[in-house]
């Protein structure tokens, strides 16, 4: 426990320095509510809807950071790390690889807390959104989403053969899921088909799980969301611990 | 009687079919200074990367304090300390950060400050690593080797890039060490 303690400070230390997660995971989320806030402000979501197009709008603007630590940051500080010998020189010390992916993915974590506590405040001040759902509903989802995109991540960079390679996969995965699983453009005015496909990407899901519980939606087969970012989770960080590679 | 800290038998090693280390066999009984020679390319840090076993050799058994580096990497690692010929470290760390981190990951690591102290790099703990100079950064590496408070070390291209009189000192404090 105290290893892993002095290791999260001294890597968050690094990560903050390094400035690229501060940027898109805490401002970037930050730009974007304050774009909606001004354009949409507190009009209902649609004629009549109980709650407004913010409101609506909220898990969406949640995941851009979890988006930025799971398919950017997470997969290129491993991949990062390997190219660099930086793992290799680890291997020679009594670590863990468990160890190791832990303190990289808590810091992440971190990173998607921070973003969502901040969010949350500044959209409740400047125009009024408020959480018509059940905290502990909203918290549970957020909690499967950000955990399985982070467990992508990982098995993104701990396969990948080296930091380039991770970078492409990691943008093929960042960029379609930012733009189409509802993060940056409403799952609602998508096209039957589209809207089909795009429910493959477990952030899709978590979008609308988080989307409903925040606004006390009733939620129709609760279980699919649920059993495909739990299978996406178990699935990738299996991978990732045991495909693991020092080099 | 001393016991052996490294024995190896008939190691071998190729890349693509071209030999590397063939058939090599030496013992390093405790309280020894083994040192490896040869010329640019003859497989010495092959050979001691077989020994830790970050590269796996062809043939031949390896063991190191009694434990086999693949099968017991996490014992084996409490007691050997490493200092590698190509030694990388995270781009904005600095000195202290780099020494905590190492430290941590030890039971009984030695006092850092200390040994920055004598390899002549007391004064730089908060610089970062990069703005070392080479040989600073060379005897830095020395320092996290020792850290572990090994039984065993390791130390692959010991004194490349330092001057005359830093060799000499990096040799001295390595010889009292040993007693």
């Amino acid at each position: 426990m105290r290893t892993f303690t002095k290791l999260l400070k001294t890597e968050l230390k690094l990560n903050i320095r390094n400035m690229n997660m501060v940027i898109f995971a805490i401002f970037m989320p930050i730009i974007v509510l304050v774009i909606l806030g001004f354009i949409y402000q507190a009009k209902p979501a649609f004629e009549g809807a109980g709650y407004t197009f913010l409101e609506q709008s909220m898990s969406a603007v949640c995941t851009i950071s979890i988006c930025a630590c799971g398919l950017m940051g997470l997969p290129l500080v491993v991949s990062g790390y390997r190219e660099r010998k930086i793992l290799k020189r680890f291997r020679v010390t009594p670590i863990s690889p468990v160890m190791l992916l832990g303190v990289e993915f808590t810091i992440y974590v971190l990173y998607a807390f921070v973003s969502m506590v901040l969010l949350f405040p500044i959209a409740t001040l400047f125009w009024g959104v408020t959480l018509h759902g059940s905290w502990p509903a909203f918290i549970g989802s957020w909690l499967l989403t950000m955990i399985s995109t982070l467990s992508i991540g990982m098995m993104v960079g701990g396969i990948a053969r080296n930091e380039k390679m991770a970078s492409v996969i990691a943008s093929a995965l960042y960029f379609p899921m930012l733009i189409f699983s509802g993060a940056t453009f409403p799952f609602e005015v998508m096209p039957g088909v589209m809207q089909k496909i795009v429910s493959l990407f477990p952030l899709t899901q978590g979008i609308q799980l988080m989307k409903a519980t925040s606004l006390g939606q009733p939620i129709e087969h609760i279980w699919i969301p649920v059993v495909v970012m739990m299978a996406v989770t178990v699935i990738c960080t299996g991978v990732a611990v045991k495909c693991f590679k020092w080099e | 009687m001393r016991e052996e800290a490294i024995k190896v038998t008939n190691l071998r090693k190729s890349y693509n079919g071209k030999a590397v280390v063939d058939n090599l066999s030496l013992s390093v009984k405790t309280g020894m200074v083994f040192g490896l020679l040869g010329a640019n390319g003859a497989g010495k840090s092959t050979t001691i990367e077989c020994i830790l076993g970050t590269k796996q050799a062809d043939s031949g058994e390896v063991s190191v304090l009694g434990y086999h580096a693949k099968w017991n990497r996490r014992k084996l690692f409490q007691e050997v300390g490493v200092q590698f010929q190509e030694g990388d470290y995270q781009p904005e760390i600095k000195v202290f950060e780099l020494c905590e981190e190492i430290e941590c990951l030890y039971k009984n690591p030695a006092d850092w400050r200390q040994l920055c102290e004598r390899f002549g790099i007391g004064d730089k703990l908060k610089n970062a690593v990069k703005s070392l100079s080479g040989g600073e950064r060379q005897r830095l590496f020395i320092v996290l080797a020792l850290i572990p408070n090994p039984k065993l070390v390791f130390l692959d291209e010991l004194t490349t890039g330092l001057d005359a009189r830093a060799r000499r000192t990096v040799w001295k404090i390595l010889e009292d060490l040993k007693k």
